[in-house]
């Protein structure tokens, strides 16, 4: 493996200012969503930033409703052994419930779904599992998850529910689809601010932050995370590029 | 007649593709019917003291499904008692072909993530697992391959998709090294001895076909044009 620094990130960036893979730092790694690869879910996608690939796919059931007049949504991801060395089996560290939780706000906050119209009776209506798993992690998973989640979205179908069953081959109409989310991840190493960082880079990370907006462009879920400490500049930057990237992540959502 | 048309011998179709994954030391996609696997192998490590043995190699075998893999409900999140006893007779059937004894106090860690199953999944994370060890580098004594056969209409026919296994009266999965012994064996269902013997030398028969597929994964990885790019395979 490479030896690495924050040293040597910092004498790299200040004398090209560039990261030592080359990125501007406000540059995303390349970034591809594929839609509807999974026949057995309701909806999926697979999502890859760089070197980091999430598969996200939705099952939807009938259930019970956990609070009055909202359909069930019941977000979670898994990092998977098979995505990294020091991702392990067995139940979810505060790492993996961190992301799983950062994920599951911004599209709760932003009302990706209409809940209220997924109702069927008083206390009952549909359940959708919207599960994500980290297949291979190079840094900036949250964001990879949103594209992959949204992705998953996008193209969900949901069954008619009619006489006590899932009818799969009727499907609801996509109104119940309202609102789109984008999530734009960024690690300070040093006083330096960079977007989407790799693996290495949130190795070095003082703090991270992700900027999560809607197609309003909101702000519906922000986290900040790590030791280190962000000035009220850095944050009004993040937000400036995130809000600039919104029309960018839109286009590989859509395309 | 089978349900969608297939002679008795003949197998659904399969992708293999290798080196799929960075972090993991070898990897394989596999897709087989509507099956679509991946296996990423990790190692070999030093084993952690609590657990190493000192004059081989632990080898550790996860079979897991996504929670939106089958048809079926939501999946839980957790191993299933279907999922443990699939990674212990995987497990099995992989130390019999890794050379455990090359790699003293380390660990293989061997991690099936099944994306979407339609039938057979054990026999298919087999041969994905024998292609993702072969890319990790590491030393095998033989390659492997495996196939479900089963009773479908009172007839022994080989690979039963998912639609066949639950009309069938029997579902036999067989795990073979390329010399013919069993790796993996299990059988449920109501079938002769006779049936059973036509189904072994059946998947024997098969041999070719995945020394041809793992071969032909290799010869893409190695001289293909593009790096395999799992968003464009899958």
């Amino acid at each position: 493996m490479m030896y690495y620094s924050k040293d040597l990130f910092l004498k790299y960036y200040h004398e090209y200012g560039l990261r030592l893979d080359g990125r501007k730092w406000d540059e995303y790694r390349k970034i591809a969503i594929k839609k509807d690869i999974i026949s057995t879910a309701e909806g999926s996608a697979i999502a890859k930033i760089g070197k980091t690939i999430v598969i996200a796919g939705i099952k939807v059931e009938i259930g019970e409703l956990f609070e009055q007049n909202k359909a069930n949504l019941i977000v979670n991801v898994d990092l998977s052994p098979i995505a990294h060395e020091s991702f392990i089996s067995g139940p979810p560290d505060e790492r993996s419930i961190e992301i799983s939780r950062v994920v599951d706000r911004g599209f709760r906050s932003a009302e990706v779904l209409d809940l209220e119209a997924l109702v069927l009776e008083p206390n009952k209506g549909y359940t959708l599992f919207l599960d994500m798993y980290i297949l291979d992690y190079d840094g900036n998973a949250i964001d990879t998850c949103y594209l992959a989640g949204m992705g998953a979205l996008l193209n969900l179908k949901i069954p008619v529910y009619e006489n006590n069953i899932l009818d799969r081959s009727k499907y609801l109409d996509k109104s119940f689809l309202k609102n789109t989310v984008y999530s734009n991840t960024f690690v300070k190493i040093g006083d330096e601010l960079i977007l989407d960082p790799n693996y290495m880079e949130s190795e070095l990370a003082d703090a991270s932050i992700s900027i999560v907006l809607d197609r309003d462009r909101n702000l519906v879920s922000i986290q900040k995370s790590g030791n280190g400490q962000l000035t009220r500049d850095d944050i009004n930057k993040a937000i400036d590029i995130s809000i600039n990237n919104i029309d960018k992540i839109d286009r590989l959502l859509i395309g | 007649m089978r349900t969608d048309n297939r002679a008795d011998d003949e197998l659904r179709n399969i992708k293999l593709e290798v080196g799929i994954l960075n972090n993991a030391t070898g990897s394989a996609y596999i897709e087989w019917g509507k099956n679509k696997i991946l296996v990423g192998v990790y190692g070999p490590e030093e084993a952690p003291p609590a657990i190493e043995i000192q004059d081989k190699a632990i080898l550790k075998v996860e079979y897991r499904m996504t929670t939106f893999s089958s048809l079926e409900e939501h999946g839980k999140y957790t191993p299933n008692r279907r999922a443990i006893e699939i990674s212990k007779v995987l497990r099995e059937a992989l130390s019999n072909l890794v050379l455990l004894d090359k790699y003293p106090g380390g660990i293989i860690e061997i991690n099936i993530l099944v994306l979407q199953a339609e039938g057979g999944t054990r026999v298919a994370s087999f041969v994905a697992s024998v292609a993702a060890l072969i890319d990790a580098g590491i030393a095998l004594r033989d390659i492997g391959y495996g196939i479900s056969a089963g009773k479908v209409n009172g007839r022994i026919v080989l690979d039963l998709s998912k639609e066949e296994d639950n009309l069938g009266q029997g579902d036999i999965p067989i795990c073979m090294s390329r010399t013919g012994e069993i790796l993996l064996l299990q059988l449920d269902g109501k079938i002769s001895r006779e049936e059973f013997e036509k189904a072994l030398n059946m998947i024997r028969d098969k041999k070719d076909v995945f020394v041809n597929l793992i071969r032909e994964a290799f010869y893409k990885k190695y001289r293909g044009p593009i790096d395999n790019d799992l968003v464009d395979i899958i």
